[in-house]
């Protein structure tokens, strides 16, 4: 079993360690920490005090301003900045200052700041605050002239919203934010150049400078947020015992996520609205995933038709293999459009207090993307939308997985399986025939050790040598064909293929699958008969010809597809069964057979090199 | 230097056999060695090593035949296992154990395609051989060499490079000397083949835009190297052409590494050593 083998438990491994040192790292140091910050600006921070400083109503020289370096404390990446944007600007931020905060915070955080001037010089390190400031400030004006209307109705509504009176002082939820914030900073300490100074030593010690904004943590759920003190201490208990059993500090994050979710939500009130909105914050990574997907097919529909690369051309892909592939990618394009719709016009009938539309959190993608442009429908028209959108998803989807199994994207599905079953011998072993290896032993006179020395019959009982139609493939060698995503690096690596010779390794395996779904159809239509045809007329000889079997197009498959295998079995054909090799080959295997050797040299020959070469260099 | 000291020494193992000796290696010329006269010269210097490090090596002589890949890549099984199978009776009755080549295509039909016929054995390619021969110090090169200061750029070959995973040994060696080694864009697993592999050599390509030893040539020669490496008979044979057609063959020569390797400890050869 592939399983057992190291070469293949490295190349899992190595997969999986990619996908988890981001997935780990990332999303459990940085982003979860940072839900929980935005949860709590959405929810512990008074609107008064957002309004205050970034609303429609605030001074705009001191809204841009502050909006503008706030974000030095808060050490987040660009990722980590999502969330926090998205709950001051649905605390009521304008949108100027809110675009404006979300484009400094990642360039002008406090690490970044100083490890740009340690390592490109102090005049860098201020070039970057500055430039930061400034840009953030001239893209964050220029996004409230572009939505100045929707921003004027906004301001309109924040006048009539009347101020309240803080709920706590100001200095217990400043305690309770930077107490999270400082967790988040040091838990994503980076390794700093050098290896003396502050920045090390924070470094060394981060896990313990962590923990103790962890016990700060605690001490705010109990003397600030109210939460019962043998609830957070067990809890507070549970994440350290954790930490202890645990070599990674990833462990402990998680418990003490965990702890934090439960022990808010079972307390309810205004803690339970802290996590609920976090998880608010959460869910909007999937539109983000949305805007991903949307944004990688039209970078793949301009590598397709308009940069016209070259391994997406050649003749076969031509018609179908060109259509399919765009089909592939403006489904999956309409397919998240539609997702965003639906949640632009369901963000809509919230606003309107339509029922079922019950709150959601604020979907800011779609609320940017979408709403725009439906803003001014009305109810029965954006519950219309809405709907046309949901179904239009989900037929979609199913849709396309049917779609999936008549096309090239097939590859989805089998991409798995067949890497799984790939052979890791080396590829320049080409397996042996039994039935001939019984009929050379018989001829030689050597015993096989087998009492039945039948005569050359294959296992499956037909006595041909090599391979004409699909049915004398191998098993693997139709999966390879129904694996393939036609994406041409195997041409393009392909000897033969660059030198303009017939040869395409990708077409070889197309031609496979085809001539394969041609036999399907044929025996669906009920028949069974032979129709004369055979692989041989979609794989011309020249093209079997040409291969140099260097492998080159083998390994650089993705999914180990074996376009050689099916060559020299179709070479095979032609050589064994029909004697039609080239009149060249015919030659060398005629010498072969009488000299022994592939040129036309009598084999009593052979050993004169040595005494010419005891004569003195040549 | 005394001619005598310089005639090669060539044992053969019918003879050792018959004396009651086993060498420890098997030294595999294939059909290149025994009839190219330009690989002729490989084998000179190759068997000029192996004298000087005192190996207990022995050729086949006259019972030599060709492995077969050939007629398997051209789809002639039967061709094939007839070869194979001789050979392997061969080898098996002298109780040979370890195979030394300096041809990649016969590496790769010993370590595996015989195996599974009944003939197993370990195999060594001379750029893993010699590579081992100067980590141990018995393979010294002098201090002043013919190529001090040229740029050398290394062709893999197919056979030995992605099918056997034998990357780094052809370029330890060439390392060794005191060379510029340059790469060609498309080097190691991306190296681009000969064209001669799959028993291209014994026809004419198939109509093209181009030669694939031309296009390959091209980019050693866009390296601006002043000798390409090669550790492969048909590699050997197909980039000199390129050379020549390119006419290039004032500014950039085609050696094995191991012609390389000789030349560069010609004037230390101490057979007393």
């Amino acid at each position: 079993m592939p399983l057992e083998n190291i070469r293949f438990q490295e190349a899992v491994s190595a997969t999986l360690d990619l996908t988890r040192w981001y997935a780990q790292e990332h999303v459990i140091l940085c982003l979860l920490p940072a839900f929980f910050i935005a949860g709590v600006i959405a929810v512990f921070v008074s609107q008064g005090s957002v309004l205050k400083y970034f609303g429609a109503q605030a001074k705009k020289w001191l809204a841009y301003s502050v909006a503008s370096v706030s974000g030095t404390i808060l050490a987040v990446c660009s990722c980590t900045i999502l969330p926090l944007f998205s709950s001051i600007h649905k605390r009521g931020a304008g949108l100027g200052p809110a675009i404006a905060f979300l484009y400094s915070g990642p360039a002008i955080n406090i690490l970044a700041i100083i490890l740009t001037a340690n390592i490109l010089g102090f005049e860098m390190g201020v070039a970057r605050v500055i430039g930061a400031v400034t840009f953030s400030i001239v893209i964050g004006i220029t996004m409230s002239l572009i939505y100045r209307k929707e921003e004027k109705v906004k301001a309109e509504e924040q006048m009539t919203i009347p101020q309240l009176p803080e709920k706590r002082p100001l200095w217990q939820t400043a305690f309770h934010f930077f107490s999270l914030v400082f967790i988040l900073v040091f838990a994503n300490w980076g390794k700093p150049d050098s290896e003396s100074g502050l920045l090390f030593w924070i470094w060394v010690n981060k896990w313990q400078v962590t923990s103790f904004f962890g016990l700060l943590l605690v001490y705010s759920l109990i003397k600030i947020l109210h939460i019962k003190w043998w609830w957070v201490i067990a809890g507070a208990l549970l994440t350290a015992i954790s930490a202890l059993l645990s070599s990674s500090p990833l462990v402990p994050m998680v418990v003490g996520i965990a702890v934090l979710s439960v022990v808010t939500l079972l307390n309810g009130g205004e803690n339970k609205e802290w996590t609920l909105s976090s998880w608010d914050f959460t869910k909007q990574i999937m539109p983000l995933l949305a805007l991903g997907v949307i944004i990688a097919c039209l970078i793949f529909l301009i590598r397709r038709n308009v940069l016209k690369l070259n391994r997406f051309t050649g003749i076969e892909m031509k018609k179908w293999p060109l259509l399919d592939a765009n089909l592939i990618l403006l489904f999956e394009i309409v397919l998240m459009m539609a997702i965003l719709t639906m949640n632009a016009a369901d963000q809509l009938l919230q606003q309107k207090g339509i029922t079922p539309y019950t709150l959601t959190g604020n979907l800011i993608l779609s609320k940017t993307l979408i709403v725009p442009l439906i803003n001014d429908l009305n109810v029965p028209l954006l519950i219309l939308i809405e709907r046309v959108a949901w179904w239009f998803h989900i037929l979609g989807i199913l849709g396309f997985a049917i779609y999936v199994t008549y096309s090239k994207h097939l590859h989805i599905i089998l991409a798995f399986p067949n890497t799984y079953y790939a052979s890791l011998k080396s590829p320049a072993e080409i397996p042996g025939m039994d039935n001939v290896t019984r009929e050379v032993k018989l001829m030689l006179g050597i015993q096989s050790g087998n009492s039945d020395d039948t005569p050359p019959v294959s296992s499956d009982g037909s006595d041909l040598f090599g391979a004409k139609e699909v049915k004398d493939l191998s098993w693997k060698n139709l999966m390879d064909a129904f694996s393939c995503t036609e994406c041409g690096r195997c041409t393009s690596v392909c000897p033969a293929s660059i030198t303009g010779k017939k040869l395409s390794p990708r077409k070889i395996m197309m031609d496979t699958r085809d001539r394969a779904e041609e036999l399907i159809r044929s025996r669906k239509n009920g028949q069974r008969a032979e129709d004369g045809k055979s692989l041989f007329n979609l794989i011309s000889r020249e093209e079997l010809y040409a291969c140099t079997t260097c492998n080159a197009c083998i390994d650089v498959c993705p999914v180990s597809i074996d376009p050689v295998s099916i060559i020299l079995q179709m070479r095979r054909y032609t050589t064994m069964e029909e004697s039609t090799a080239p009149a060249a080959w015919n030659s060398m295997f005629q010498n072969l057979e009488t000299n022994f050797a592939p040129w036309k040299f009598p084999a009593s020959d052979r050993f004169n090199w040595a005494e010419e070469l005891k004569r003195g260099p040549i | 230097m005394n001619p005598e000291e310089n005639k090669l020494n060539i044992p053969v193992y019918s003879e050792q056999v018959a004396k009651g000796k086993y060498p420890e290696y098997l030294l595999w010329i294939g059909c290149a060695g025994s009839y190219d006269d330009r690989y002729k010269k490989v084998i000179h210097s190759f068997i000029r090593i192996l004298n000087t490090a005192k190996i207990d090596f022995a050729v086949l002589g006259p019972e030599e035949a060709c492995t077969g890949d050939p007629a398997r890549r051209a789809g002639n099984e039967f061709l094939f296992q007839m070869q194979a199978l001789s050979n392997i009776q061969i080898l098996n009755q002298y109780k040979v154990k370890k195979i030394l080549t300096s041809c990649p295509h016969c590496y790769n039909t010993f370590k595996n395609e015989y195996p599974s016929l009944g003939g197993s054995y370990e195999v060594i390619h001379h750029s893993q051989f010699i590579e081992k021969l100067i980590d141990t110090g018995h393979l010294k090169t002098s201090d002043q060499q013919e190529f001090s200061g040229k740029r050398i750029t290394y062709h893999d070959s197919c056979y030995l490079g992605r099918s056997n995973n034998i990357y780094n040994s052809p370029r330890k060696v060439l390392e060794s000397m005191k060379n510029e080694l340059v790469e060609m864009s498309r080097n190691k697993a991306d190296g681009l083949c000969c064209g001669a592999g799959g028993a291209q050599l014994f026809k004419e390509a198939e109509k093209g835009k181009k030669e694939i030893y031309m296009e390959r040539t091209e980019e050693a020669i866009r390296t601006r190297a002043d000798i390409i490496a090669t550790a492969c008979p048909f590699c050997l044979t197909m980039m000199s052409d390129g050379v020549k057609n390119s006419e290039k063959e004032s500014e950039i020569s085609v050696y094995d590494i191991v012609e390389l390797i000789d030349m560069a400890g010609k004037s230390r050869i101490d057979p007393g050593e």
